[in-house]
Protein backbone atom coordinates (compact mmCIF):
# COMPACT_ATOMS: atom_id res chain seq x y z
CA UNK A 1 0.00 0.00 0.00
CA UNK A 2 1.39 3.36 -0.96
CA UNK A 3 1.96 6.11 1.54
CA UNK A 4 -0.65 8.29 -0.15
CA UNK A 5 -3.28 5.62 0.15
CA UNK A 6 -2.51 5.18 3.86
CA UNK A 7 -2.70 8.92 4.38
CA UNK A 8 -6.05 9.08 2.61
CA UNK A 9 -7.40 6.20 4.64
CA UNK A 10 -6.31 7.75 7.89
CA UNK A 11 -7.78 11.07 6.82
CA UNK A 12 -11.13 9.54 5.88
CA UNK A 13 -11.27 7.64 9.15
CA UNK A 14 -10.42 10.85 10.95
CA UNK A 15 -13.15 12.78 9.21
CA UNK A 16 -15.71 10.10 9.92
CA UNK A 17 -14.61 10.05 13.55
CA UNK A 18 -14.75 13.80 13.83
CA UNK A 19 -18.15 13.95 12.13
CA UNK A 20 -19.39 11.35 14.61
CA UNK A 21 -17.98 13.38 17.45
CA UNK A 22 -19.63 16.53 16.14
CA UNK A 23 -22.92 14.69 15.79
CA UNK A 24 -22.69 13.39 19.34
CA UNK A 25 -21.73 16.82 20.62
CA UNK A 26 -24.65 18.36 18.72
CA UNK A 27 -27.05 15.81 20.17
CA UNK A 28 -25.70 16.40 23.63
CA UNK A 29 -25.96 20.14 23.20
CA UNK A 30 -29.55 19.80 22.07
CA UNK A 31 -30.42 17.60 25.04
CA UNK A 32 -28.62 19.98 27.37
CA UNK A 33 -30.42 22.95 25.84
CA UNK A 34 -33.75 21.18 26.21
CA UNK A 35 -33.01 20.34 29.83
CA UNK A 36 -31.82 23.87 30.51
CA UNK A 37 -34.99 25.26 28.97
CA UNK A 38 -37.12 22.93 31.09
CA UNK A 39 -35.18 23.88 34.20
CA UNK A 40 -35.54 27.55 33.35
CA UNK A 41 -39.29 27.38 32.84
CA UNK A 42 -39.70 25.35 36.04
CA UNK A 43 -37.62 27.79 38.02
CA UNK A 44 -39.58 30.72 36.63
CA UNK A 45 -42.84 29.02 37.49
CA UNK A 46 -41.66 28.44 41.05
CA UNK A 47 -40.55 32.05 41.29
CA UNK A 48 -43.93 33.20 40.02
CA UNK A 49 -45.58 31.05 42.67
CA UNK A 50 -43.36 32.51 45.35
CA UNK A 51 -44.18 36.03 44.29
CA UNK A 52 -47.83 35.13 44.79
CA UNK A 53 -48.84 35.49 41.16
CA UNK A 54 -52.43 34.61 40.42
CA UNK A 55 -52.73 31.32 38.56
CA UNK A 56 -49.10 30.26 38.95
CA UNK A 57 -49.94 27.73 41.65
CA UNK A 58 -52.67 26.27 39.51
CA UNK A 59 -50.26 25.96 36.62
CA UNK A 60 -47.72 24.22 38.83
CA UNK A 61 -50.32 21.77 40.11
CA UNK A 62 -51.59 21.02 36.62
CA UNK A 63 -48.07 20.43 35.36
CA UNK A 64 -47.04 17.98 38.07
CA UNK A 65 -50.11 16.23 39.50
CA UNK A 66 -49.99 13.41 36.98
CA UNK A 67 -46.40 12.55 37.82
CA UNK A 68 -46.85 12.71 41.59
CA UNK A 69 -50.08 10.73 41.45
CA UNK A 70 -48.46 8.10 39.25
CA UNK A 71 -45.53 7.63 41.66
CA UNK A 72 -47.92 7.41 44.61
CA UNK A 73 -50.20 4.95 42.86
CA UNK A 74 -47.37 2.72 41.70
CA UNK A 75 -45.82 2.75 45.16
CA UNK A 76 -48.96 2.11 47.23
CA UNK A 77 -51.03 0.20 44.71
CA UNK A 78 -54.23 1.83 45.95
CA UNK A 79 -56.03 4.60 44.14
CA UNK A 80 -57.60 6.29 47.17
CA UNK A 81 -54.31 6.24 49.08
CA UNK A 82 -52.54 7.61 46.03
CA UNK A 83 -54.98 10.50 45.81
CA UNK A 84 -54.66 11.33 49.48
CA UNK A 85 -50.89 11.19 49.28
CA UNK A 86 -50.81 13.34 46.16
CA UNK A 87 -52.84 15.94 47.98
CA UNK A 88 -50.51 15.69 50.96
CA UNK A 89 -47.48 16.11 48.69
CA UNK A 90 -48.86 19.31 47.20
CA UNK A 91 -49.81 20.63 50.58
CA UNK A 92 -46.21 20.12 51.61
CA UNK A 93 -44.99 21.72 48.38
CA UNK A 94 -47.24 24.67 49.11
CA UNK A 95 -45.77 25.09 52.54
CA UNK A 96 -42.11 24.50 51.73
CA UNK A 97 -41.75 25.91 48.24
CA UNK A 98 -39.74 28.73 49.76
CA UNK A 99 -37.02 26.26 50.69
CA UNK A 100 -36.50 25.21 47.06
CA UNK A 101 -33.23 26.53 45.66
CA UNK A 102 -32.87 26.38 41.93
CA UNK A 103 -29.10 26.09 42.30
CA UNK A 104 -29.39 22.75 44.07
CA UNK A 105 -31.03 20.93 41.21
CA UNK A 106 -34.18 20.84 39.19
CA UNK A 107 -37.63 21.35 40.62
CA UNK A 108 -38.55 17.92 39.31
CA UNK A 109 -35.89 16.27 41.46
CA UNK A 110 -36.93 18.36 44.46
CA UNK A 111 -40.60 17.43 43.99
CA UNK A 112 -39.81 13.76 43.42
CA UNK A 113 -37.64 13.65 46.52
CA UNK A 114 -40.42 15.22 48.55
CA UNK A 115 -42.91 12.69 47.19
CA UNK A 116 -40.57 9.80 47.84
CA UNK A 117 -39.88 10.89 51.42
CA UNK A 118 -43.59 11.18 52.10
CA UNK A 119 -44.20 7.73 50.62
CA UNK A 120 -41.48 6.20 52.76
CA UNK A 121 -42.96 7.87 55.85
CA UNK A 122 -46.38 6.59 54.88
CA UNK A 123 -45.00 3.10 54.33
CA UNK A 124 -43.38 3.04 57.76
CA UNK A 125 -46.51 4.40 59.41
CA UNK A 126 -48.87 1.90 57.83
CA UNK A 127 -46.58 -1.13 57.90
CA UNK A 128 -48.28 -2.56 60.97
CA UNK A 129 -51.75 -1.97 59.60
CA UNK A 130 -51.14 -4.20 56.61
CA UNK A 131 -51.82 -7.46 58.40
CA UNK A 132 -53.53 -9.17 55.53
CA UNK A 133 -51.55 -9.62 52.39
CA UNK A 134 -53.84 -7.99 49.87
CA UNK A 135 -51.37 -8.52 47.08
CA UNK A 136 -51.40 -12.26 47.44
CA UNK A 137 -55.19 -12.16 47.32
CA UNK A 138 -55.15 -10.02 44.23
CA UNK A 139 -52.68 -12.29 42.54
CA UNK A 140 -54.79 -15.30 43.44
CA UNK A 141 -57.98 -13.68 42.17
CA UNK A 142 -56.37 -12.51 38.98
CA UNK A 143 -54.75 -15.85 38.47
CA UNK A 144 -58.05 -17.63 38.84
CA UNK A 145 -59.74 -15.17 36.55
CA UNK A 146 -57.17 -15.53 33.85
CA UNK A 147 -56.37 -19.20 34.17
CA UNK A 148 -59.26 -20.36 32.03
CA UNK A 149 -58.52 -18.48 28.85
CA UNK A 150 -55.38 -16.42 28.91
CA UNK A 151 -52.99 -19.06 30.11
CA UNK A 152 -53.51 -21.00 26.96
CA UNK A 153 -53.24 -17.93 24.82
CA UNK A 154 -49.93 -17.05 26.41
CA UNK A 155 -50.24 -13.31 26.88
CA UNK A 156 -52.65 -11.48 29.15
CA UNK A 157 -54.73 -8.55 28.04
CA UNK A 158 -53.16 -5.14 28.64
CA UNK A 159 -55.25 -4.05 31.60
CA UNK A 160 -54.99 -7.34 33.45
CA UNK A 161 -51.27 -7.49 32.79
CA UNK A 162 -50.97 -3.99 34.19
CA UNK A 163 -52.89 -5.00 37.30
CA UNK A 164 -50.72 -8.05 37.77
CA UNK A 165 -47.51 -6.11 37.39
CA UNK A 166 -48.87 -3.53 39.82
CA UNK A 167 -49.70 -6.28 42.31
CA UNK A 168 -46.27 -7.84 41.90
CA UNK A 169 -44.65 -4.44 42.40
CA UNK A 170 -46.11 -4.37 45.90
CA UNK A 171 -44.14 -7.48 46.75
CA UNK A 172 -40.82 -5.69 46.29
CA UNK A 173 -39.07 -4.04 49.18
CA UNK A 174 -39.55 -0.26 49.17
CA UNK A 175 -35.93 0.38 48.13
CA UNK A 176 -36.21 -1.79 45.04
CA UNK A 177 -39.73 -0.62 44.31
CA UNK A 178 -38.85 3.07 44.29
CA UNK A 179 -35.84 2.52 42.05
CA UNK A 180 -37.91 0.57 39.54
CA UNK A 181 -40.75 3.11 39.58
CA UNK A 182 -38.49 6.11 39.12
CA UNK A 183 -36.48 4.59 36.29
CA UNK A 184 -38.76 2.28 34.36
CA UNK A 185 -42.10 4.01 34.86
CA UNK A 186 -41.16 7.64 35.45
CA UNK A 187 -38.13 7.39 33.16
CA UNK A 188 -35.84 9.63 35.18
CA UNK A 189 -32.10 9.76 34.54
CA UNK A 190 -29.84 7.73 36.85
CA UNK A 191 -28.28 10.99 37.94
CA UNK A 192 -31.67 12.39 38.91
CA UNK A 193 -32.70 9.20 40.73
CA UNK A 194 -29.42 9.28 42.65
CA UNK A 195 -30.27 12.82 43.81
CA UNK A 196 -33.82 11.88 44.70
CA UNK A 197 -32.80 8.86 46.74
CA UNK A 198 -29.57 10.47 47.96
CA UNK A 199 -27.46 7.41 47.11
CA UNK A 200 -24.66 6.91 44.55
CA UNK A 201 -25.58 6.15 40.95
CA UNK A 202 -24.04 2.68 41.21
CA UNK A 203 -26.42 1.84 44.04
CA UNK A 204 -29.35 3.07 41.98
CA UNK A 205 -28.40 0.79 39.10
CA UNK A 206 -27.86 -2.24 41.28
CA UNK A 207 -31.18 -1.72 43.11
CA UNK A 208 -32.91 -1.20 39.82
CA UNK A 209 -31.63 -4.48 38.39
CA UNK A 210 -32.48 -6.39 41.53
CA UNK A 211 -35.93 -4.87 41.48
CA UNK A 212 -36.55 -5.86 37.87
CA UNK A 213 -35.32 -9.40 38.48
CA UNK A 214 -37.40 -9.71 41.63
CA UNK A 215 -40.50 -8.56 39.78
CA UNK A 216 -40.04 -11.22 37.11
CA UNK A 217 -39.46 -13.85 39.79
CA UNK A 218 -42.54 -12.87 41.78
CA UNK A 219 -44.72 -13.37 38.75
CA UNK A 220 -42.99 -16.61 37.86
CA UNK A 221 -43.36 -17.86 41.43
CA UNK A 222 -47.10 -17.22 41.16
CA UNK A 223 -47.08 -19.10 37.87
CA UNK A 224 -48.42 -16.12 36.00
CA UNK A 225 -47.51 -15.70 32.37
CA UNK A 226 -47.75 -12.08 31.51
CA UNK B 1 -15.17 -7.88 36.69
CA UNK B 2 -16.89 -8.99 39.87
CA UNK B 3 -20.60 -9.59 40.47
CA UNK B 4 -21.22 -6.15 42.00
CA UNK B 5 -19.74 -4.41 38.97
CA UNK B 6 -21.77 -6.69 36.76
CA UNK B 7 -24.95 -5.74 38.57
CA UNK B 8 -24.19 -2.06 38.07
CA UNK B 9 -23.16 -2.27 34.44
CA UNK B 10 -26.10 -4.46 33.50
CA UNK B 11 -28.39 -1.40 33.65
CA UNK B 12 -26.31 0.40 31.01
CA UNK B 13 -26.03 -2.82 29.02
CA UNK B 14 -29.81 -3.13 28.82
CA UNK B 15 -30.09 0.57 27.98
CA UNK B 16 -27.68 -0.03 25.12
CA UNK B 17 -25.32 2.66 26.28
CA UNK B 18 -22.41 0.42 27.25
CA UNK B 19 -19.13 0.76 25.34
CA UNK B 20 -17.86 -2.26 23.36
CA UNK B 21 -15.04 -3.03 25.81
CA UNK B 22 -17.37 -3.03 28.82
CA UNK B 23 -19.93 -5.05 26.92
CA UNK B 24 -17.38 -7.73 26.13
CA UNK B 25 -16.24 -7.80 29.74
CA UNK B 26 -19.84 -8.10 30.94
CA UNK B 27 -20.62 -10.92 28.56
CA UNK B 28 -17.43 -12.68 29.56
CA UNK B 29 -18.43 -12.44 33.24
CA UNK B 30 -21.92 -13.72 32.48
CA UNK B 31 -20.51 -16.77 30.76
CA UNK B 32 -18.23 -17.56 33.67
CA UNK B 33 -20.58 -16.82 36.63
CA UNK B 34 -23.67 -18.98 37.08
CA UNK B 35 -25.48 -16.60 39.38
CA UNK B 36 -25.05 -13.64 37.05
CA UNK B 37 -25.98 -15.71 34.02
CA UNK B 38 -29.32 -16.55 35.63
CA UNK B 39 -29.75 -13.02 36.88
CA UNK B 40 -29.49 -11.44 33.45
CA UNK B 41 -32.64 -12.87 31.78
CA UNK B 42 -34.66 -12.16 34.91
CA UNK B 43 -33.66 -8.51 34.79
CA UNK B 44 -34.45 -8.34 31.09
CA UNK B 45 -37.83 -9.99 31.65
CA UNK B 46 -38.62 -7.57 34.49
CA UNK B 47 -37.67 -4.62 32.31
CA UNK B 48 -39.87 -5.90 29.48
CA UNK B 49 -42.77 -6.24 31.92
CA UNK B 50 -42.33 -2.74 33.26
CA UNK B 51 -42.27 -1.31 29.75
CA UNK B 52 -45.81 -2.63 29.32
CA UNK B 53 -47.14 -0.69 32.27
CA UNK B 54 -49.60 1.92 31.09
CA UNK B 55 -49.66 5.45 32.36
CA UNK B 56 -52.16 6.16 35.11
CA UNK B 57 -54.25 9.28 34.77
CA UNK B 58 -55.41 11.02 37.92
CA UNK B 59 -59.08 12.07 38.00
CA UNK B 60 -59.48 15.68 36.94
CA UNK B 61 -61.28 16.55 40.16
CA UNK B 62 -58.09 15.67 42.03
CA UNK B 63 -56.24 18.40 40.16
CA UNK B 64 -59.04 20.85 40.86
CA UNK B 65 -59.12 19.88 44.50
CA UNK B 66 -55.40 20.39 44.89
CA UNK B 67 -55.24 23.58 42.88
CA UNK B 68 -58.10 25.33 44.65
CA UNK B 69 -58.46 23.74 48.04
CA UNK B 70 -54.92 23.07 49.22
CA UNK B 71 -54.12 26.78 49.49
CA UNK B 72 -57.34 27.32 51.45
CA UNK B 73 -56.38 24.59 53.88
CA UNK B 74 -53.97 24.81 56.74
CA UNK B 75 -51.84 27.70 55.56
CA UNK B 76 -53.37 31.05 54.88
CA UNK B 77 -50.45 33.03 53.54
CA UNK B 78 -48.86 31.18 50.65
CA UNK B 79 -45.11 30.79 50.58
CA UNK B 80 -44.57 33.38 53.26
CA UNK B 81 -41.46 32.87 55.28
CA UNK B 82 -42.60 33.52 58.82
CA UNK B 83 -40.56 35.01 61.59
CA UNK B 84 -40.03 33.03 64.80
CA UNK B 85 -42.44 35.18 66.80
CA UNK B 86 -45.08 34.94 64.11
CA UNK B 87 -44.64 31.18 63.97
CA UNK B 88 -44.96 30.87 67.75
CA UNK B 89 -48.04 33.07 67.80
CA UNK B 90 -49.66 30.97 65.09
CA UNK B 91 -48.71 27.78 66.86
CA UNK B 92 -50.38 28.91 70.09
CA UNK B 93 -53.23 30.93 68.69
CA UNK B 94 -54.36 28.67 65.91
CA UNK B 95 -55.88 26.01 68.19
CA UNK B 96 -57.68 28.72 70.12
CA UNK B 97 -59.15 30.26 67.00
CA UNK B 98 -60.67 27.03 65.77
CA UNK B 99 -64.47 27.07 65.37
CA UNK B 100 -64.50 23.70 67.11
CA UNK B 101 -63.13 25.26 70.27
CA UNK B 102 -65.68 28.08 70.19
CA UNK B 103 -68.47 25.54 69.77
CA UNK B 104 -67.09 23.52 72.67
CA UNK B 105 -66.99 26.58 74.91
CA UNK B 106 -70.56 27.48 74.00
CA UNK B 107 -71.75 23.96 74.76
CA UNK B 108 -69.96 23.97 78.12
CA UNK B 109 -71.56 27.25 79.14
CA UNK B 110 -74.95 26.04 77.98
CA UNK B 111 -74.65 22.79 79.90
CA UNK B 112 -73.63 24.65 83.08
CA UNK B 113 -76.57 26.99 82.63
CA UNK B 114 -78.90 24.02 82.23
CA UNK B 115 -77.37 22.37 85.28
CA UNK B 116 -78.14 25.46 87.30
CA UNK B 117 -81.66 25.68 85.99
CA UNK B 118 -82.54 22.05 86.41
CA UNK B 119 -80.86 21.14 89.67
CA UNK B 120 -80.99 24.51 91.35
CA UNK B 121 -77.31 24.32 92.21
CA UNK B 122 -75.55 27.64 91.90
CA UNK B 123 -72.63 27.26 89.55
CA UNK B 124 -70.79 30.09 91.23
CA UNK B 125 -70.85 28.37 94.60
CA UNK B 126 -70.82 24.84 93.34
CA UNK B 127 -69.26 22.32 95.71
CA UNK B 128 -68.28 18.73 95.53
CA UNK B 129 -71.46 17.81 97.41
CA UNK B 130 -73.55 19.44 94.70
CA UNK B 131 -72.28 16.96 92.19
CA UNK B 132 -73.54 14.06 94.28
CA UNK B 133 -75.97 12.18 92.03
CA UNK B 134 -78.47 11.81 94.86
CA UNK B 135 -78.46 15.49 95.38
CA UNK B 136 -78.70 16.27 91.71
CA UNK B 137 -81.57 13.79 91.44
CA UNK B 138 -83.44 15.20 94.40
CA UNK B 139 -82.90 18.69 93.05
CA UNK B 140 -84.32 17.66 89.72
CA UNK B 141 -87.20 15.85 91.43
CA UNK B 142 -87.94 18.94 93.45
CA UNK B 143 -87.92 21.01 90.30
CA UNK B 144 -90.14 18.54 88.55
CA UNK B 145 -92.66 18.50 91.40
CA UNK B 146 -92.72 22.23 91.50
CA UNK B 147 -93.26 22.36 87.83
CA UNK B 148 -96.07 19.84 88.13
CA UNK B 149 -97.67 21.78 90.99
CA UNK B 150 -97.47 24.90 89.00
CA UNK B 151 -99.04 23.25 86.04
CA UNK B 152 -101.84 21.81 88.16
CA UNK B 153 -102.46 25.16 89.78
CA UNK B 154 -102.59 26.84 86.46
CA UNK B 155 -104.98 24.23 85.18
CA UNK B 156 -107.18 24.63 88.23
CA UNK B 157 -107.15 28.36 87.78
CA UNK B 158 -108.04 27.98 84.18
CA UNK B 159 -110.88 25.61 85.11
CA UNK B 160 -112.25 28.04 87.67
CA UNK B 161 -112.17 30.87 85.21
CA UNK B 162 -113.80 28.71 82.60
CA UNK B 163 -116.50 27.62 85.02
CA UNK B 164 -117.20 31.20 85.93
CA UNK B 165 -117.33 32.15 82.33
CA UNK B 166 -119.62 29.32 81.39
CA UNK B 167 -121.97 30.11 84.28
CA UNK B 168 -122.00 33.73 83.37
CA UNK B 169 -122.81 32.75 79.85
CA UNK B 170 -125.58 30.49 81.06
CA UNK B 171 -126.97 33.31 83.06
CA UNK B 172 -126.81 35.63 80.14
CA UNK B 173 -128.48 33.04 77.94
CA UNK B 174 -131.22 32.61 80.47
CA UNK B 175 -131.71 36.32 80.65
CA UNK B 176 -131.82 36.55 76.93
CA UNK B 177 -134.36 33.77 76.75
CA UNK B 178 -136.47 35.48 79.40
CA UNK B 179 -136.39 38.80 77.62
CA UNK B 180 -137.27 37.09 74.34
CA UNK B 181 -140.38 35.61 76.01
CA UNK B 182 -141.25 38.97 77.50
CA UNK B 183 -141.03 40.90 74.31
CA UNK B 184 -143.93 39.24 72.42
CA UNK B 185 -146.13 39.62 75.53
CA UNK B 186 -145.18 43.24 75.69
CA UNK B 187 -145.96 43.72 72.04
CA UNK B 188 -149.41 42.16 72.29
CA UNK B 189 -150.09 44.25 75.35
CA UNK B 190 -149.12 47.36 73.45
CA UNK B 191 -151.37 46.31 70.57
CA UNK B 192 -154.29 45.78 72.86
CA UNK B 193 -153.66 49.14 74.37
CA UNK B 194 -153.65 50.76 70.97
CA UNK B 195 -156.81 48.96 69.95
CA UNK B 196 -158.48 50.04 73.17
CA UNK B 197 -157.38 53.58 72.50
CA UNK B 198 -158.71 53.40 68.96
CA UNK B 199 -161.96 52.00 70.13
CA UNK B 200 -162.16 54.70 72.70
CA UNK B 201 -161.53 57.32 69.97
CA UNK B 202 -164.13 55.79 67.64
CA UNK B 203 -166.74 55.48 70.26
CA UNK B 204 -167.13 59.22 70.83
CA UNK B 205 -167.40 59.62 67.02
CA UNK B 206 -170.10 57.07 66.92
CA UNK B 207 -171.66 58.74 69.86
CA UNK B 208 -171.50 62.06 68.08
CA UNK B 209 -172.96 60.54 64.96
CA UNK B 210 -175.70 58.99 67.02
CA UNK B 211 -176.35 62.34 68.47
Amino acid sequence: MSAAAVAQLSLSSKTSLSSKAIGAAWNWAQVAAGTAQRLDSETTLVERCLSGEQGAWEELVKAHTRRVHSICYRFTGRENEAQDLTQEVFLRVFRTLGSFRSGEGSFLVWLTRLTRNLLVDHYRRTKHERVTDAIEDKLAVLEEKTSQHSRTEGLLAGREAGELIQAALQKLSPELREAVILRDIQELEYREIARVLEVPEGTVKSRLNRGRAELARVLRRNKVTV
Amino acid sequence: MNCTEFETLLADYLDGTLGPADRAALEAHASSCNGCREFMPDVAAGLALLKRVEEVVPPSELITRIAYQAPMGRTRQPFERQGLLNKLAIKWLQPLLQPRLAMGMAMTILSFAMLERCTGAKVQQIQAADLNPVRIWSGMEDKAFRLKDRAVKYYENVRLVYEFESRLKNLEDQQDAASAKQTPQKRSAEKNQQLKNNNAGAAPDQGEKKK
